[in-house]
Parts: C-alpha cells; sequence; structure tokens
C-alpha cells in the first residue's frame, strides 16, 4: 500500500485523495499478492467490506480518525457472522452471532474488518506454529517464525496488508511478535479493555491491543477500543481512562526510567542487551532519569506463569464438547465418547499439554503445591513492581531474548518454548500495561524495547515511545516483503 | 513422579485421550514440565496473599433487569443436533 | 449392637429474581424450551458472568434469618464437571469464601428443643435440565443461572423425625423471607440428605450414604428411616458401607444404590478470575436488615398482643407466608381479627383442602374477604348467608358487595318494617304468648321461625327476637 500509517491514510481519505472504496480494493489486492508468502489471515471479508465502504463513502463524512480504514483482527476475538476460529479445528466452522465489544467499538468508530488473523490455536503459543490451520511467517524473513501468538497480527501490520489490528497479549502475545516483527504492540493494563467477546484463554491475563507501524497510531487505536464495559466485570472503572494522545510529544525530560537489570542476563543474547543500553543512553541524552532496577522475584515469572495460565485455561475450554456448537466427532457411540473423542481430534497437542497440566494444577491433593503457590509467587512479583514503580515512572529492557527463531526450531520442546516468554510474563502477572517498540536489528531481524508502565499510565508509555520512535526512525525500515 | 496411570486420571478429567503409545512420549514431557514448576517449591511463601486477579475491583454487580435474547433460533442453529428447540445429546446414563 | 445416627442435609433453594445470576435473561422455565437464553447461558466463546446484585442480596436476608456469622469478604468459585446441562462444564458456585457461616435452626422433638448447626450457605448457579428418551437425551437451558443458596446443615441431627423438623423450620424461615417460593413439588426447594451410623460413643463418623431425589419433606422422613434401617442391618452383618449415592424410590419405599463414590469424581475449585471478590459492608447488611420481612415469631407476638388472638391462632395462621399475609391484608382492610383468624383457619382452610388449592391460587382475595366480615359485624348478612357468599367468593371471585345486592341476601335489619309484623304475629299466637309468660322459653323459638318464614330468613334474628321480648313483656 501506499500508506505507511494510519494517520496518513485518514488524512487522504479526509481530503479525499481517496475513496473508501478504493481503500479497500487496495487493500484486497495487496493481501492477495502478500498472503501466499506470509499466511496471517484465516479468513477474509472482503464482500462485506466492500459494501460498507461503498456505504461510507455515500456519505462522505471522514472526520472520524478510523472512519474507512481497513483493519484486521485476531481470529480469537468473535466477529458477528464471521466465522471465528481461534485458530482450533474445535471452532473450524463457527459462526459467532455477536460482536466482542473491541469489535463493536472499531465498527461503530467507521473502521473495517477485512478478515480474521491466525495466531497459535487459542493463543497458545509463541510462534503461530500451534495455528491449527497455517504456520504464518515472519514479514521479515519467511523462514523465520513471526512469533505468537498474535503472529497473523504482527506480520499483517509489517508487510503493509493492513496498517493496523488487533491482537491479545496473556503472557506476551502482542509485544513478542510485534518485536519480531519490528511493529509497535501494546498490551494494556488489565481492565482497559473489555473482554467481553474475547475467547478465552486465562482469564486473569488476557487483555486485546493493538498492533500498527508506529506510536500515534497505536494511541488512536487505544482511545477507540479501552474503556469500561459493564458486559466484563473485570473491566476498570471510567475514571481509569483519559486520552492517549494527551502526551504523546512531551518528550522524555525528567522522565524516571528504571532499565531492569534481570532482563539483561540469563538467557538474554548479548546485542539485545547492548541494544536497550543504547536506548538509555539515548533516553539519558534527553533528558530522562536512568537507573538500573532489580526485580528478584522475576526470576520465578514462568513456572508461575505457565501454572495459573493452563490452570485458568483447563477450565475455560472444557465447554468446548461438541454439544452446542463446534467441531462434534463423527467417532461416537455414547455421551463419553462424543466428548473424548470431539476433544481429543478438536485440540491441537500444545492446547491439550496445557488443559492436563491445568488439570493437574487444580486436582485434589496438587491445588496447593501448583496452583496456589504459583498465586502466592504472583503477588511477590507483583509486589517487586509496585516497589519499583513507586520510584520511578517507566521501566525498560528487551521484548525477547532474541529475534525471531527458525520456523520447526523449538517444537520439540515445550520448556524452551515457554521459557522464551521470560521477558514478557510478568507484565501479565501483574497486569501492568507494556510496549514492544520497534529497537533496530540483530542479524537482519528486528527487535523490541519493552517499555513498562504503572497501571493505566499507558499515557507515559507512548510519551517515551513517541520520543525514541522520532529520535531513532527504525519504524521507516520496511520489510522486503513492503517495500 | 506422576506415574503413566496418574496422566491417564488427569485426562479421564479433562475429557481427553492419549493411546497408549502417545501416553509414552506425553509422560516423559509432563514429567520434565512437572519438575520444572516444581522449581517453585522451594520459594518461601508462608503468609503470602494469593493474587487471583490482577485489579483491585470488588462489588462488580449487575441490577436484576431481564432481557429476553431473542437468540433462540442463531443459538439452536449453532448446535449440531438439535429436536423441538431443545439441544439432542447421546442418552445420558443415569450416572 | 446400637448404632447412633447422624444425619447432614443439604438444601437447595432458587431465589426469586427476575433475571438470572450470571447473565440478564429471564428466569421463567415455565416457558417454551431454550426462549429464555442468550449466549452467556450457552457457554459461547468469549462470553462473561456479570453477578445480580439481588441474587446475592437474597442469599444475604436467608443467612441473617437463620443467624448466621457472614463472611465479610467471600468470592465465586469454578466446580468443574462434564455434563450436557452444565454449558460451562463449570458451575459457578462458592467453595473457599462462601456468604455465610455457622447458623443454626431449632427443632423441636419429644417436648426438647435443640439447635441445629449449618455449615455454610453459598450463592450459585442453577444447570439446565434434561429429559430423557431412549437413545437421546434432550437439553433445556432455561433453568441454567437461576440464582440458587445451598444450605449445609452440619451432621448433628440424630433422628429421621429431627432432620423432618428442620425441613419445615427452614422452608418456613425461607418462605418468610420472601426470596424463593421453597416449594419441593415445584424443584424451589431440594433436599439430599446424607445418612451414617456409628457406635454409641464413638468418635469417628461413620461412611454416608447420599440420598437424592426426594420429592417431599415425608419422602425424606421415611428415606432416612429405611436407611437408617437398612445399614444398620448391614453393619449387624459384618458388612462395611461404601461412599454412595442412593435414591428415594416412592413405589417400593426403598432407597435404592445409584452409584458408589471412588473419588472419580474431583470438582477441581478455583477461584472464578471474571468475577471480582464480594465485600459486605455494614451499609448492605443494614439494607437488607431494612428490606427484612418480619418474622413468623415477630407475627405471633403482634397478633397475640396488638390483635389478642389466641397462642393457638396465632400459631395456625404464621405455619405460611401466604396465610399470615392474607391475615394481615384483611384486617388491614378493617375486618374484625378474631372473625377473619376464624373464617381462614375454619371456612376457608378447609375449602382449599378439599379442591387442593393453594391460597394465592384460589380466587379469593382479602378485599372480599373483608367485606364479607365487616358486613356480618354491621348484620347487614347473617352468619348464615355468609358461608354462602363466602363460598361463592372463593369459587368464582365474585365481588361481594354486590353479589349480596344483585341478590337480595342482605338482613332486614328495619325495625319499623318488622315491628308490625312481630305485633300480627302475637296477636294470631295469643298461646305462645301464654307459655312464654309461663316459662317456656321454648316457645319464643317458634315465633322467630314463623317470622323467618315470613322474611324468606332475611329478618336479622337478633332484631327480631328483641323486637318480640319487648313486645310480649307489654302484653
Amino acid at each position: 500500500m501506499n500508506f505507511n500509517s494510519l494517520t496518513d491514510l485518514h488524512q487522504a481519505l479526509k481530503n479525499k485523495e481517496i475513496s473508501a472504496q478504493e481503500v479497500v480494493k487496495q487493500t484486497f489486492a495487496e493481501i492477495k499478492e502478500k498472503e501466499p508468502k506470509i499466511a496471517a489471515f484465516i479468513s477474509l471479508n472482503e464482500e462485506s467490506s466492500l459494501k460498507y465502504a461503498g456505504e461510507i463513502d455515500e456519505k462522505g463524512d471522514f472526520s472520524n480518525f478510523l472512519t474507512g480504514i481497513p483493519l484486521a483482527i485476531k481470529d480469537n476475538i468473535v466477529t458477528n457472522g464471521i466465522t471465528t476460529t481461534a485458530a482450533s479445528k474445535i471452532l473450524e466452522n463457527f459462526v459467532p452471532i455477536y460482536d466482542a465489544t473491541v469489535v463493536k467499538k472499531l465498527k461503530n468508530a467507521g473502521a473495517i474488518v477485512t478478515g480474521k488473523l491466525n495466531m497459535d490455536e487459542f493463543a497458545m503459543g509463541s510462534s503461530t506454529e500451534t495455528s491449527a490451520f497455517k504456520i504464518t511467517k515472519n514479514a521479515w524473513d519467511q523462514t523465520k517464525v513471526p512469533g505468537g501468538s498474535s503472529g497473523g497480527s504482527a506480520a499483517a501490520v509489517a508487510s503493509r496488508q493492513v496498517l493496523g489490528s488487533l491482537g491479545t497479549d496473556t503472557g506476551g502475545s502482542i509485544r513478542q511478535p510485534a518485536a519480531f516483527n519490528g511493529v509497535v504492540g501494546l498490551k494494556p493494563t488489565y481492565g482497559a479493555v473489555s473482554r467481553w467477546g474475547v475467547i478465552a484463554f486465562a482469564s486473569s491475563l488476557d487483555q486485546v491491543g493493538p498492533i500498527t507501524t508506529n506510536v500515534e497510531d497505536n494511541a488512536h487505536l487505544l482511545n477507540v477500543i479501552a474503556g469500561h464495559d459493564e458486559k466484563d466485570a473485570t473491566s476498570a472503572n471510567e475514571s481509569c481512562f483519559s486520552d492517549y494522545l494527551e502526551d504523546l510529544n512531551k518528550g522524555v525530560k525528567n522522565l524516571k526510567i528504571g532499565i531492569i537489570k534481570d532482563y539483561l542476563t540469563e538467557g538474554v543474547m548479548p546485542k539485545v542487551a547492548e541494544s536497550v543500553k543504547n536506548a538509555a543512553t539515548i533516553l539519558e541524552k534527553a533528558g530522562a532519569k536512568i537507573e538500573e532496577v532489580s526485580l528478584p522475584n522475576i526470576k520465578y515469572a514462568v513456572p508461575t506463569y505457565y501454572i495459573i495460565a493452563s490452570s485458568e485455561a483447563s477450565t475455560n475450554l472444557q465447554r468446548y464438547d461438541g454439544i452446542r456448537y463446534g467441531y462434534r466427532t463423527p467417532n461416537y457411540h455414547n455421551l463419553e465418547e462424543l466428548y473424548v473423542n470431539t476433544r481429543t481430534e478438536g485440540f491441537g497437542e500444545e492446547v491439550k499439554r496445557r488443559i492436563m497440566l491445568g488439570t493437574f494444577s487444580l486436582s485434589t491433593g496438587f491445588y496447593e503445591a501448583y496452583f496456589k503457590k504459583a498465586a502466592q509467587i504472583r503477588t511477590l512479583i507483583t509486589n517487586d513492581f509496585k516497589r519499583v514503580f513507586a520510584n520511578y515512572d517507566l521501566l525498560i529492557g528487551p521484548t525477547t531474548p532474541t529475534p525471531a527463531f527458525g520456523i520447526g526450531s523449538k517444537n520439540d520442546d515445550p520448556l524452551q518454548m515457554y521459557a522464551n516468554d521470560i521477558l514478557t510474563i510478568p507484565v501479565n502477572l501483574a497486569g501492568l500495561p507494556a510496549m514492544s517498540l520497534p529497537n533496530g536489528f540483530v542479524d537482519g531481524l528486528p527487535i523490541g524495547l519493552q517499555i513498562i508502565g504503572k497501571r493505566f499510565d499507558e499515557k507515559t508509555i507512548y510519551r517515551l515511545a513517541k520520543f525514541y520512535e522520532d529520535e531513532t526512525k527504525f519504524y521507516q525500515q520496511k520489510p522486503e516483503i513492503a517495500r | 513422579m506422576v506415574t503413566k496411570e496418574e496422566v491417564k486420571k488427569i485426562a479421564t478429567l479433562a475429557k481427553l485421550k492419549y493411546s497408549d503409545k502417545e501416553l509414552e512420549k506425553f509422560s516423559n514431557q509432563f514429567q520434565k514440565i512437572i519438575n520444572y514448576f516444581d522449581t517453585l517449591a522451594k520459594v518461601d511463601t508462608k503468609g503470602v496473599k494469593p493474587t487471583y486477579q490482577s485489579n483491585d475491583l470488588y462489588n462488580i454487580f449487575r441490577d436484576d433487569i431481564p432481557i429476553v435474547s431473542q437468540e433462540r433460533e442463531a443459538l439452536l442453529k449453532n448446535a449440531p443436533t438439535v429436536k423441538n428447540n431443545l439441544i439432542q445429546v447421546p442418552a445420558i446414563i443415569e450416572e | 449392637m446400637n448404632f447412633e445416627t447422624v444425619i447432614g442435609l443439604e438444601v437447595h433453594v432458587e431465589l426469586k429474581t427476575k433475571s438470572k445470576i450470571f447473565s440478564p435473561s429471564p428466569v421463567d422455565y415455565g416457558a417454551e424450551p431454550n426462549i429464555n437464553t442468550n449466549v452467556i447461558d450457552w457457554a459461547y466463546p468469549g462470553v462473561l458472568p456479570v453477578p445480580n446484585r439481588k441474587a446475592y442480596s437474597m442469599g444475604l436476608m436467608v443467612a441473617m434469618a437463620l443467624h448466621m456469622e457472614i463472611n465479610r469478604d467471600s468470592f465465586f468459585d469454578r466446580k468443574n464437571y462434564v455434563y450436557p446441562d452444565n454449558t460451562k462444564s463449570y458451575q459457578i458456585t462458592q467453595n473457599y469464601f462462601p456468604l455465610a457461616h455457622d447458623g443454626y435452626i431449632e427443632v423441636n422433638v419429644a417436648g426438647k428443643t435443640k439447635k441445629i448447626g449449618i455449615e455454610e450457605i453459598h450463592v450459585e448457579e442453577d444447570a439446565g435440565k434434561n429429559t430423557h428418551e431412549k437413545n437421546y437425551s434432550y437439553v433445556d437451558l432455561n433453568r441454567q443461572g437461576t440464582p440458587l443458596i445451598e444450605i449445609v446443615s452440619k451432621p448433628e441431627m440424630s433422628s429421621p423425625e429431627e432432620a423432618y423438623q428442620y425441613l419445615e423450620n427452614l422452608r418456613k424461615i425461607v418462605q418468610f423471607t420472601g426470596v424463593s417460593d421453597v416449594k419441593m413439588e415445584e424443584g424451589s426447594m431440594r433436599v439430599d440428605c446424607n445418612l451414617s451410623l456409628r457406635p454409641y460413643g464413638a468418635d469417628h463418623l461413620g461412611t454416608k450414604a447420599e440420598i437424592k431425589n426426594i420429592n417431599s419433606f415425608n419422602y425424606a422422613r421415611e428415606a432416612l428411616t429405611f436407611e437408617q434401617k437398612r445399614q444398620a442391618e448391614a453393619l449387624r452383618r459384618g458388612e462395611q458401607i461404601h461412599l454412595q449415592t442412593r435414591r428415594w424410590d416412592e413405589s417400593t419405599k426403598s432407597t435404592i444404590l445409584m452409584r458408589l463414590k471412588e473419588g472419580s469424581s474431583d470438582y477441581r475449585f478455583v477461584p472464578e478470575p471474571d468475577i471480582p471478590p464480594i465485600h459486605i459492608d455494614q451499609n448492605w447488611i443494614d439494607e437488607v436488615k431494612a428490606s427484612m420481612p418480619e418474622s413468623p415469631k415477630d407475627r405471633i407476638n403482634r397478633y397475640t398482643k396488638d390483635l389478642s388472638l389466641s397462642e393457638y391462632d396465632a400459631n395456625v395462621l404464621t405455619q405460611t407466608k401466604e396465610m399470615s399475609d392474607f391475615f394481615d391484608q384483611t384486617v388491614n382492610l378493617g375486618a374484625d381479627p378474631k372473625q377473619t383468624a376464624n373464617y381462614l383457619m375454619g371456612d376457608v382452610s378447609g375449602y382449599l383442602n378439599s379442591e387442593h388449592l393453594d391460597l394465592l391460587d384460589s380466587k379469593l382475595t382479602p378485599e372480599n374477604l373483608a367485606d364479607m366480615i365487616k358486613m356480618i359485624t354491621k348484620g347487614t348478612i347473617s352468619s348464615k348467608i355468609a358461608k354462602k357468599v363466602l363460598k361463592e367468593t372463593m369459587e368464582s371471585g365474585v365481588e361481594v358487595n354486590s353479589y349480596v345486592k344483585e341478590n337480595k341476601l342482605a338482613q332486614n335489619s328495619n325495625a319499623e318494617e318488622l315491628l308490625p309484623m312481630v305485633k300480627e304475629l302475637l296477636d294470631q299466637n295469643q298461646k305462645s304468648v301464654d307459655d312464654f309468660k309461663n316459662g317456656k322459653d321454648r316457645a319464643i323459638k317458634f315465633l322467630m321461625g314463623q317470622i323467618m318464614k315470613q322474611t324468606k330468613g332475611k329478618a336479622n334474628p337478633q332484631m327480631v327476637n328483641q323486637l318480640i321480648l319487648k313486645e310480649i313483656k307489654k302484653r
């Protein structure tokens, strides 16, 4: 596409340099051209997108930022009338009969839902390889994974098939693929974005967030999707929200920033650690106060997370039983066989593994030692952040220990795959907002700078991010496929 | 140690099935992950309040106002087997 | 060997909210199949529960009525089990920190009052309903999500009679709070009984059997009596009792084994992450207290002290909230309390029993009963006519005032009309006048009868009596 950002596209629409229908036509032309290489989409919504664009052109009012703008949605966010699968065979032909709150908000703002994006099955994975349908490729190197679980959401934006998408982040599922694809991905504070209509993986950790090519676009999208929702009892009060564009251009002078020491050591590639130190130098030069901080309990974050997330997932996914919707096995003679065969055939290996781990962690005799213990360590990790945030406005570190790894390279060892989430998981456990922002390249592949904020202080994250983006201009570099 | 029998029992609870061949590989892998989980045992959590939700909300309620959904036809359409507006399932053998 | 019986009861009570506990669907499952369901009730991907405050307040009210300790901080948990009528494959209930704990109910057996402890009350959702045919079962989700409270007794009842009384009293207490219909036959109250035996003096409980499918308090008593005997006989034969679930079979008057519990179920209770915790502050408690209807005990006090009813009458009237409310409404409309009590306990109850009707299902209204009693008090109708009027209004719901008017049932209490009739009668029956003066009181009955005949029974008998006596004296 000729546009690099939602902001550009919005200007063009507003100035009537291009019509919404032309934008949609171009978008689907791009998708058709790039999809054979990237495989980011599970389903497309071409016909009704075009129809809707026509209606928008007829009205001709492009004052709203998102009016006439094509976006794409991760396939674990339900869309009324558009097949929603969570990349699982068990929901292969499932057509929702209602819209998720975030989808409703995007539609109300005039956005066009072009299609549904590939992901790890039920968002369980860090590479989008556990999808039941296809393997999405990294926009920069098609032999590499796009990250996960929102691999489709990040790759679609990085390859400029769409300029904005929604992902979900339970343990890093927005930030890690954003880092791997060189785009901007934000996981909002737990409770900032409604989970109504978001297919639950781990209810106490899941959040929806925007993925865009630049920071300003990201803040625009968050402005639309954030807010209280009475359909979600864990949704934050109205008083927690503000205009995320407000502080965008305030610079970083006098911001107190902690650089997380524990994020630069074990398992983190030296070049990745180096990039964070470079970032610190740039920020310091601009007047930010930078100090090293330590979060001693985050070394327990990975097992803590996998116990909690798997436990919640095991109960959340028990509803897929072949009775009321979705896949039903043809192989059954009685009710028990219907249940067992539907689930055994309908779920992929990784999802089953997590269900098993979660079922184990909650079962009689193990609950205290696993689930409850993990919930206690979650408190310790949360307290680490609280302590540090008493003295700092933001924390920074890398998003991932390494750039994107090769497709198939970690499939055999779940523990190795899980360890990859070490830097993103703590934020979910503590319910904090965090962004992955493009931070240059290692071995020709993009890496991300992770910026962690206080609860409901996304504004300050955007402030730092905008400054750093303007300073470094990493976002201007595009992968081959998008040039 | 999680035995193969225990893994089978967990699978029964989760309404999943592993063939004998799969069970061999899976049990090993499962054991490895549980061993990894066990590294948490050494963390001192005496008197630490567990965190089940990461926001500070409490008393979030709805008023008692009924809303008729008018979704029945659409809901029934998604169900694999339906009869007389009821969801049909293989006979439930009385427990 | 002789055994001591230990009984514990688990009672589920449906709360009468307008909408479900975690979804806004209406609570009305008499309706067409699945009509009162939505995506939440069907556990669609992406849906979330939002709790109904009214349901929690109702639970709180029952907890207070049962003298329970309220947990100021409580929360919901997920109870995991897979069943076609349990759409999420977990029930949202309370396991770790339920609504309330440690209350009691008083029972009175063989003249002795005993407090039966209540372990806890938790708030939870009901499942849908399955119906069964030969090869298939069918699921109706209208009931899915109906709010329930479960009242769990301590294992402190030592006879089926105590259990029976516990249930009677529990039903009455809950009924008077107004939060539930508590009708066993309609499923708004459901009882599971646990019974075990142990040698007298033993400090450990024996292995229990759970009895399900109990549709009335009488069945509960019968089932427990049967089970008590069955277990005693088995133990005397040297058999072991296994943890098991049985059901009461009314046709054979016995409990039948459903399944042995071998730890196959593991509910994996986990705190519900979708619903924030609940904190009950003093304001909430005060609010519920203020809206709590008068208890049976307070009503009995009021009836005997303020309305001068007998202890017996007050007790009978407060057997059900329906009856007590009806009484109060009638009296508030100006009817004499004693007369109202007499009619409700006599003619009205008799009629309801013979027709197998509930008071609220009959056509009688407090307005009509009050109008009728006021007419009696004023002398407008005789008590004999009243019986007829009452029967008519109970059967057809006819408005009493117009019915009496249209059918000309009012008595004649007009002295100016009656006096000439009396005079004429005495003139014609000098013998009766003489008899009366000679001490034959019966003569007056004859004379009255004549007047009643002439007036077709509508003359006010008291007035006629007075007129006759007065006129005879003059002669």
